[in-house]
């Protein structure tokens, strides 16, 4: 479901077409049954569109929306009770079931290989698309219901609700309470009065993925990174921060918009992250809605910030956070790290009061944290994190071997072109920030969405490529 | 509903603009297509002053351009000549397509691609510079290879090529600081097609040990479908490798490996043999790259083909 793809849009408007085709009929015939007719219709584009990725996607999906069900099921009864036995071996059960295709799809090659020794067979290398995503949501909206029983959700509206289309495969990660709602009362048409908001949005999401994202994507690919040369290995993290943030943050923009389309208000997962001041800030601001579930369902259930082993508590979710991205050392050192940094934030006052210095700290944190992020080769990753902490790796004469980085000067050129718009779209946000905008703002005038247009079409890459929050 | 039709209509100015650039605006293109249209105008002339006679055309990428003197090929064979090379970024099948549409019954047509293109899987698809030279020339199939592969192009083709792209871009602005063109110009015409630029780079890179061995799939298809449309408009088509600058001590390990690769192409083109099996290894020979032959050099590398050449069609 890559939103950046022609075969996207080409199928979302045959699904769509065809779906108001339908719903006409149904109004001419059954008037009353329309709302019905768009809620069908809505969750066969959603299932349309997971089972137009592969089989794979498309079961892998089902497999965790029919167990959480039961759950939903369970709950809605009020048949959970934390202190019987029953009750604890039923979630239990259902909480493995649903966590059953990621742990083997995901998880398995790295726990039995990587962590136990044993060697075994990988069980396939693609990845169901948006697993790690829905199976926190459903898991979320299964404990939100133990929690607080209501009355059962109709199956067509959670189904809905899972399906979403613009929010399945890469979130937000919406909780009950925030979409729930909007899904029960639905109707599957363009909402004329959302158009512009929405064209927005998208705009601004596609640039970000298709000017930036994409374009550092390809170019990344032929840089020629000497491990040892401090310069090259920090040019390399910077590339990839700039990346993951416009990649990630142009596909949130997207579904924002096509939410919009339909009247539905997803939640903004990014709110001009790399401004941040420190990592609190910064992760308050990055995957808004990962860390929210990581709060709400794992750091206060083990006591939060008011337990005397808030520490802990703190480094945990960031392990669990780390694992969550991928399974591997290196994202479990990049979650470890950004617990570290939180927690250091939180410890009292902050160390300087110098803001400016506060941000190019927090900054070049992150940026060198993602090198624990990309680097899969174990090996270079300990030559590259030696030489990012060694003063002798910051010689001048690896200074002047920067340019060798790229194998063609037309590289460097466009590199140069690219890295300064996103400087720009930064610069915007920071602009919003000053003037108390709301996020992405400024960004989102019409005159700016209008030249965003025009650059898309003349900077997009000639070639597609995933979202990098596919992987995950 | 406004912001919606500003939007339409901006994506539209975006797509003229940028049409506009990588097209009608592009040095490059502009550059080749002159080029084609001095060719075109040089056959259009020999043909009327011996309609009967055969010609000899060579196509490839700009390895072919620099490389294939059609005047000492016309000495030592007898028979007109033309060389059809064009930059390598054009596509396999719009260098191939071109040529087969010059042709007509009786000609002979030697394919100097590069074996890269046909030694890894490709899918051959269409340049900027293909689509700007077929739309120059008014058959926008030819990008694709036109009526030679019988494909065209598709509407997401179409939307994409009309695009310059951040690469293109990103050159335009650069050369436009620095005051610079397209890096060859019309005094680099020579006799019949070949290229020829004053431009001598010291240092050159040397091609190291190759490991390709085999035709792609695709490439092997590709040749398949190219001879069968040569072979309908009764042009003979032969193979001779282009020559590749290459270090002294991967000379003797790639020339085995393109003698491979050759009695691959064998099966399905008839191949010449130069002598060489497109290796050469003195960099005095070569022009601004390791591909790129200087006068000297494409007169050595001229003789050697064209008294293959001349064996094989018994003149």
């Amino acid at each position: 479901m890559n939103f950046a793809s022609y075969d996207f849009w080409s199928l979302l408007m045959a699904c769509f077409i065809g779906s108001q085709l339908v719903i006409g009929l149904t109004k001419f015939f059954k008037p009353d049954t329309s709302q019905l007719t768009g809620k069908l219709c809505l969750a066969a584009t959603g299932l349309i569109l997971l089972g137009a990725e592969s089989w794979l996607t498309l079961g892998a999906f089902l497999w965790v929306v029919s167990l959480s069900w039961i759950g939903v099921l369970i709950a809605s009864a009020k048949n959970f009770d934390k202190h019987a036995l029953k009750s604890r071996i039923a979630f239990v059960i259902l909480l493995a079931g649903q966590l059953a295709p990621l742990l083997y799809y995901k998880y398995w090659t790295f726990l039995l290989k990587d962590c136990l020794g044993i060697a075994v067979k990988t069980p396939s290398v693609i990845i169901p698309m948006g697993l790690s995503f829905y199976t926190f949501q459903k898991i979320g909206f299964w404990i939100d219901t133990i929690k607080n029983p209501t009355s059962r959700p109709k199956l067509l509206d959670y189904l809905n609700f899972c399906a979403f289309f613009p929010q399945i495969v890469a979130g937000p990660i919406e909780k009950k309470a925030s979409l729930l709602p909007q899904i029960e009362t639905i109707r599957y048409k363009i909402h004329r009065a959302n158009i512009e908001p929405a064209l927005k949005w998208i705009v601004l999401g596609l640039a970000y993925k298709l000017i930036i994202a994409d374009n550092i994507g390809a170019l990344s690919g032929k840089f020629r990174i000497d491990s040892a040369n401090a310069w090259q290995v920090w040019f390399e993290c910077f590339a990839f921060a700039i990346r993951i943030y416009f990649d990630f943050a142009g596909y949130s923009f997207i579904a924002i918009g096509l939410g919009l389309l339909l009247g539905v208000q997803l939640t903004l997962n990014f709110r001009c992250p790399y401004w941040s001041s420190d990592l609190r800030e910064f992760w308050r601001n990055w995957h808004i809605t990962l860390g929210t579930w990581l709060r709400d369902y794992i750091y206060l259930p083990l006591g939060g910030r008011r337990a005397k082993w808030w520490v802990a508590n703190t480094v945990i979710v960031f392990l669990v956070s780390g694992i969550w991205h991928g399974a591997g050392w290196g994202f479990l050192i990049w979650g470890l790290l950004h617990g570290i940094g939180v927690v250091f934030c939180g410890l009292g006052k902050p160390w300087t009061r110098f803001g400016l210095l506060r941000w190019a700290v927090t900054f070049a944190y992150t940026t060198a944290a993602w090198l624990f992020f990309f680097e899969n080769d174990p090996q270079a990753l300990q030559i590259k994190a030696i030489s990012l902490c060694n003063p002798k790796a910051y010689g001048l004469g690896f200074l002047n071997n920067m340019p060798d980085v790229f194998t063609e000067i037309s590289d460097a050129f466009t590199l140069a072109l690219i890295f300064f718009l996103a400087i720009a779209f930064l610069a915007m946000e920071a602009y919003g920030i000053r003037k108390n905008l709301e996020p992405y703002q400024f960004s989102r005038k019409p005159a700016i969405c209008l030249l965003l247009v025009f650059l898309t079409v003349l900077l997009a890459p000639m070639e597609e490529s995933p979202f990098i929050y596919f992987n995950f | 509903m406004r912001f919606l039709a500003a939007t339409i209509a901006t994506s539209l100015a975006a797509y003229a603009f940028g049409f506009w650039l990588s097209v009608p605006a592009n040095p490059e293109t502009q550059f080749w297509q002159h080029v084609i249209g001095l060719r075109n105008a040089e056959i259009s002339q020999v043909r009327k002053e011996d309609p009967n006679s055969p010609i000899i055309f060579f196509t490839g990428g700009s390895t072919c351009a620099f490389s294939i003197d059609p005047n000492i090929i016309e000495q030592t064979c007898g028979l007109p000549s033309f060389n059809l090379g064009l930059p390598v970024s054009a596509g396999a099948k719009f260098l191939l397509h071109q040529a087969l549409e010059k042709c007509r019954k009786n000609d002979v047509l030697i394919v100097c691609l590069e074996p890269d293109l046909l030694a890894f899987e490709s899918d051959f698809e269409p340049t900027t510079l293909s689509f700007g030279l077929a739309v120059m020339a008014g058959d926008q199939s030819a990008a694709v290879g036109g009526t030679s592969f019988g494909e065209r192009l598709s509407l997401r083709q179409y939307f994409n090529l009309m695009r310059p792209g951040p690469g293109y871009t990103s050159t335009r602005i650069a050369k436009a600081a620095a005051g610079r063109g397209y890096r060859y110009e019309i005094r680099d015409i020579r006799y019949h097609g070949r290229i020829e630029t004053s431009v001598k780079k010291p240092s050159l890179p040397l091609a190291g040990e190759g490991s390709n061995t085999t035709l792609a799939p695709s490439g092997r298809t590709l040749l398949e479908t190219f001879q069968r449309a040569a072979s309908k408009k009764g042009v003979t088509v032969f193979y001779a490798m282009p020559w590749l600058l290459t270090a002294e001590s991967s000379a003797e390990n790639n020339r085995t490996n393109n003698l491979q690769i050759l009695s691959s192409i064998q099966s399905i083109i008839p191949t010449i043999d130069d002598g060489y099996q497109g290796v050469a290894t003195d960099p005095l020979l070569f022009a601004d790259s390791a591909q790129h032959l200087d006068a000297a050099g494409s007169a050595i590398r001229t003789q050697a083909l064209a008294g293959a050449l001349r064996s094989i069609l018994n003149r």
